[in-house]
């Protein structure tokens, strides 16, 4: 795939194209089953697939990322609702609070310097790798 | 580098605007009814005094305890405060099914067999999310 995004911090048109397709869908369902085996959430791995293995820029991976995560977390939604494992006193402030946190960060990403963007994923990598070592210890 | 500006297409405009527009629209809904839930408005199946007791239960203890239906049960309680936010939710979770839906006479008309073929096999696998025959899931 290829395409062009404007980058509004830069004014200029990146032109990108998305390269090793097949070892990316072989490691995103790597991604996908350790998060089913282990509940680690797979957010986390999408972004590096995405940028480091098949060379889409990091902007467009953190939007890639957040766009696969709304349908695959849609389907898990309907699953806890019918599950009844859905208590409405904890989910309903998660999902505002969470939805309104996401308008801001989407707004925030789109005029954001790419580099600022690298230094923030590369931290937030950083403590999801620490939180799901830890988690994976039973710390 | 390239001296056009990229546009979107429209069937990604068209995906991006309804699922804008649908997820203001769910969060003003649940927003509200979250409020007459809390405000003891209407009854609510499980008392909200009582709820903090079952934070802490595996969900089938939880569903059996409380008495919690399964499957689309739900949808014949949303007349009792707690129930009443399901209706936001579900709305959120049925609006990534909704945008495919839309955006999918643009692909039929663009003869585009390949995202019409990955809408379809999306929207299948979303409303059997959605149909309450899975059991498990997660992100």
């Amino acid at each position: 795939m290829a395409g062009a995004y404007l980058e509004p911090s830069t004014g200029e048109n990146i032109e990108w194209k998305t390269h090793r397709t097949l070892p990316g869908l072989l490691l995103f369902i790597v991604i996908g089953v350790m998060a089913g085996m282990f509940g680690l959430g797979a957010g986390w791995a999408n972004v590096p697939v995405l940028n480091l293995l098949m060379g889409a820029p990091l902007k467009l991976s953190v939007g890639t990322s957040k766009f696969l995560l709304s349908i695959t977390d849609t389907s898990a939604a309907w699953i806890y609702l019918n599950q009844g494992c859905v208590i409405p006193l904890m989910a309903v402030p998660s999902i505002v609070g969470l939805m309104l946190g996401s308008f801001v960060g989407v707004r925030i990403l789109a005029v954001a310097k790419p580099k600022v963007i690298r230094y923030i994923v590369i931290t937030v990598l950083l403590f999801a790798g620490i939180r799901a070592f830890m988690k994976g210890l039973g710390i | 580098m390239t001296s056009e500006t990229p546009h979107a297409p429209p069937e990604q405009i068209t995906y991006a605007n309804l699922l804008f527009y649908g997820s203001w629209g769910a969060i003003a809904i649940l927003l509200v009814t979250f409020g007459v839930y809390v405000s003891g408005v209407f009854e609510s199946y499980i008392p909200i005094n009582e709820v903090s007791q079952y934070w802490s239960m595996p969900v089938s203890q939880y569903v059996h305890e409380a008495n919690v239906p399964t499957g689309w049960g739900w949808a014949t309680l949303l007349g009792k405060g707690d129930f009443l936010n399901f209706i936001g939710i579900a709305l959120l979770a049925g609006m990534t099914i909704v945008c495919f839906i839309v955006v999918l006479p643009y692909y039929v008309k663009q003869k585009d067999i390949a995202f019409m073929v990955l809408i379809i096999l999306e929207v299948l696998v979303l409303c059997l999310g959605a149909s309450g025959l899975l059991g498990t899931g997660g992100h």
